[in-house]
């Protein structure tokens, strides 16, 4: 890899997670996404420092290229995390459901009462 | 005894006052209390008026659910003020109020936990829906005899009598949309008894089925897939013993 493109990434890589902090920060992302989100940045980081890792571990698992590995891990990375951001917004759906509905039934208690 | 009865309605402004004063008259035919509520599902036109000027008991949902959560919403009141059994009629009067001692009655028995007004056997009902929505009903029974080995002809029927076992299962587990078929099979899986009751349904007057005909291949797959997975997940928790 070009010592440039390296620096760039780099720069990319660290950009991003001061941002990942700085919403932190701004209550916007709690701290545990936050997490997942800056360890793969460190990974990356690693990566970029010693792309020799890489080439390595492909030949381990008998890939011809070393970035179809690459890409194949990240096309699993993020399904993995789409699944669960939709197994966040069943629970979210669901909580928010039977808020609806325990509150609903305390209205119409509370008018009986009044009455 | 008491009986609950539920009204899911949404939009129901034309249908609603129809219904509650037939259930008013039936007060004084049957010989248990006969209690209603109507769950006003988020609706955008008068229903939630035309309610609490004539004083039909109602929960106004605070946010549309859908039918799944607002009757869930009638059988978690019911459960809260001891009701022994709850009944699920539409608001848009299609059902017939004096059929409800006749779904009572087995449950009253104590020979089954669940009993379904069906439009489709004794014959009484003129009333039979479109011959393409009644393909896709024998299509899901076919589903459940082959799930759970029990022939149920109308699966659509939101007509539909628990007792207090299930208003328990349905208060705490009910699926959201197009719940019918679903809550069957875990009713049935569960291994409580089951009861078609032959009644007499109408045509729709004011209002449109919650299922237009573009999303009915899409309800198709869903209450199959639903029917299916909740009969492998239900198999599970019997072998784990829960």
């Amino acid at each position: 890899m070009e010592n440039n493109l390296k620096i760039f990434l780099l720069c990319l890589i660290i950009l991003s997670i001061y941002l990942i902090f700085k919403t932190i920060k701004k209550k916007k992302l709690s701290m545990k996404y936050g997490m997942y989100f800056t360890l793969i940045g460190i990974i990356m980081l690693i990566l970029i420092i010693f792309p020799d890792i890489i080439e390595y571990f492909a030949k381990l698992c008998g890939f011809k290229e070393a970035p179809n590995m690459l890409f194949l891990i990240a096309i699993f990375l993020l399904f993995y995390i789409v699944f669960n951001i939709y197994t966040s917004i069943s629970k979210l759906i669901e909580n928010n459901k039977i808020m609806i509905q325990e509150l609903s039934i305390l209205k119409k208690e509370l008018e009986n009462k009044k009455k | 005894m008491k009986v609950l009865i539920i009204i899911p309605a949404y939009n129901e402004e034309k249908s609603i006052s129809m219904v509650c004063e037939s259930l008013e008259k039936e007060k004084n035919h049957v010989d248990f209390i006969l209690d209603y509520i109507v769950i006003n599902d988020g609706s955008i036109d008068n229903t939630s008026k035309i309610c609490k000027e004539n004083g039909y008991p109602v929960i106004n949902l605070i946010h549309n659910l859908g039918i799944g959560g607002a009757v869930q919403t009638g059988f978690k009141y019911a459960l809260k003020h001891n009701y022994d059994i709850a009944i699920q009629f539409d608001g848009d009067n299609q059902h017939d109020a004096s059929f409800i001692k006749d779904l009572v009655e087995p449950i009253k028995n104590g020979k089954y936990n669940m009993t379904i007004g069906s439009r489709y056997i004794g014959g009484i009902s003129e009333f039979k829906s479109t011959k393409l929505r009644q393909i896709g009903i024998k299509f899901l029974s076919l589903i459940l005899k082959l799930t759970t080995n029990t022939k149920i002809y109308d699966m659509t029927s939101g007509f539909r009598a628990v007792d207090k076992n299930i208003i328990k299962l349905f208060a705490s587990d009910y699926p959201n949309d197009y719940p019918e078929p679903e809550s069957l099979v875990s009713v049935i899986k569960k291994g409580y008894k089951v009861l078609e009751v032959p009644v007499k349904m109408r045509e729709r007057k004011f209002g449109k089925s919650s299922i237009t005909p573009l999303k009915s291949i899409y309800y198709m797959v869903k209450v199959s897939y639903a029917m299916i997975v909740r009969n492998i997940i239900e198999k599970r928790c019997l072998k784990n013993g829960k």
